[in-house]
């Protein structure tokens, strides 16, 4: 354990924490006009400004439009020069085509960016999820969302060449003997994605988590970055903190809801809740649905008042199952209701999905 | 939950967390007077819209929303939106320079949520409530910030 631990870090906090002031519940009923049915009537005073400031990101879709020929015919593209969470407006143009061979993945942590990760394809697709970014091209300042960038075929060559080039490739680990998701790149040699977790050089990692600042003009189709648009999405949901039957899940939804993923195939899904040594068991499921099925999906929860509590990083929806009581992961030691949440993710090209937040 | 609940559960939460909303938003405000100011107004805010809280979801994390509202004093959505970064500082930095100093180089996002962990003393889990963001998000946030204090840190002790 490091003095940079919570329990470091905790007590220097502490000893620059300022003495607060003693609290006074009447005056926040007489604020409130609560108290003898009084009206407050004064307006607040507002906070002098030294730190108002707001590292604020616009959340508004920037829409371009672009026009391109084919054939005689002339085809609009509605291209998002930002990212977004979740699905896309209505008549965003999907990523074409719609599926592609993987030559690039790459998971890595990064500093002084938290984390970046990215897939390459063969048709020249370079399709970004960076997190805690201060691009302007980012959804908001929590992620990029899946942003989208187009290299040439020397483009995607220059990128495989670096990553191969580190040696790190010449002895590939066995399947299984990596842990976790972190520090990972996949690169395709011959006719095989080859994996390797390390502790990449840091002139790779800044390569990968920045193509734009090294690879030459002609390495790129189109640099400039656009939201990557899925064609198709996964649809997660289950229970937290314990394993709900699918049936009895479809069954606690809004009908229309219900009625949407009863008609899909349900891929159960294996996994754990929980960390730090202490994992809990749990089963969820997925749907794959079109971009507007799961539009209707969500516009059916939306319509039922259930709550969306990620919305930076993630559209998800999470309810509590009236009448239960479950064991929280430790250390949490509270029994709480279970909940039911449900979680929509595009599909990349080579048709995987990515839990966005799982940091 | 009824009214009558709800306002004596914002009773509790603030007989209980008073101290903490006004250490955390004194770094917002950048006095403990006006977080006093914010603390008050932002609980009165939350039994005057008490339809707003839709019971899914922590009632503190709601309260601490309207606060951090409040305390960035702009205008727009009584809570705080995923947009919003609001900006944190110590208040009084002498008593640990280096902290303070190694605390101003994280990136906005990563201070705001290293300040929730230990001026609010919130749990990954309603931290991530308080931003909108995922707990995973958190943890990767805070993994992020121990790092880059524990080098920054090191540097600067090492150095004096």
């Amino acid at each position: 354990m490091s003095m940079y631990d919570d329990s470091g870090l905790s007590g220097r906090f502490a000893a620059l924490a300022p003495e607060a002031l003693s609290g006074n519940w009447d005056e926040v009923l007489d604020r409130a006009g609560a108290r003898n049915g009084r009206k407050r009537l004064e307006r607040f005073r507002a906070v002098p400004g030294r730190r108002r400031r707001l590292a604020a990101v616009l959340a508004a879709f920037a829409l371009a439009t672009a026009v391109t020929t084919a054939g005689w015919a002339i085809v609009r593209e509605v291209v998002l020069h930002k990212g977004f969470i979740g699905l896309p407006p209505v008549g965003a143009t999907p990523s074409a085509p719609e599926s592609g061979e993987l030559v690039i993945q790459y998971r890595l942590d990064m500093e002084p960016t938290d984390g970046a990760r990215g897939w390459v394809y063969a048709d020249g697709r370079l399709i970004t999820l960076r997190g805690n970014s201060d691009l302007p091209e980012a959804a908001n300042p929590w992620s990029s969302g899946f942003l989208e960038q187009r290299l040439t075929p020397e483009g995607v060559e220059l990128l495989r060449s670096e990553i191969v080039s580190t040696g790190l490739f010449d002895h590939p680990q066995r399947p299984g003997s990596t842990v976790g998701p972190h520090n990972v790149i996949q690169v395709r040699i011959g006719d095989r994605l080859v994996r390797v977790q390390a502790d990449f050089p840091q002139r790779l990692r800044q390569q990968l988590a920045n193509p734009e600042s090294w690879l030459p003009a002609s390495a790129w189709a189109n640099r400039q970055i656009r939201a990557y648009v899925g064609s198709m999405y996964a649809i997660t949901y289950g229970g937290q903190f314990q394993t709900v039957e699918q049936s009895s899940i479809l069954a606690l939804l809004p009908a229309p809801a219900e009625d949407l993923l009863r008609d899909q195939d349900a891929v159960p899904r294996h996994g754990f809740t929980g960390g730090g040594g202490s994992l809990i068991p749990i089963t969820s499921y997925v749907s794959d649905l079109t971009t507007e099925e799961a539009r209707a999906l969500a516009q059916a929860l939306d319509d039922a008042g259930l709550k969306q509590p990620m919305a930076a990083d993630q559209l998800a929806y999470r309810f509590e199952i009236p009448g239960t009581s479950v064991d929280q992961p430790p250390p949490a030691k509270r029994p709480v209701r279970n909940a039911i949440f449900i979680v929509f993710e595009p599909y990349l090209p080579h048709g995987e999905w990515e839990c966005s937040p799982c940091g | 939950m009824n009214m009558r609940g709800l306002e004596s559960e914002l009773e509790d939460l603030y007989r209980r967390r008073n101290g903490a909303f006004q250490v955390m938003l004194a770094s917002v405000t950048g006095s403990v007077e006006s977080a006093c100011d914010v603390v008050q107004e932002a609980f009165a805010r939350a039994l005057r819209d008490q339809d707003g809280f839709r019971g899914e979801g922590s009632l503190e994390a709601w309260v601490w929303r309207i606060a951090f509202r409040v305390a960035i004093g702009s205008k727009g959505s009584g809570e705080l939106v995923v947009d919003e970064v609001p900006e944190v500082a110590f208040v009084d930095e002498s008593r640990d320079l280096a902290l303070a100093a190694s605390v101003r180089n994280l990136p906005p996002q990563r201070r705001l949520a290293i300040f929730l962990r230990y001026f609010a003393d919130l749990s990954y889990a309603d931290i991530g409530e308080v931003l909108g963001v995922a707990e995973g998000t958190v943890a990767a946030t805070l993994s992020q910030a121990h790092r880059q204090l524990a080098g920054d840190l090191s540097a600067s002790e090492v150095m004096t």
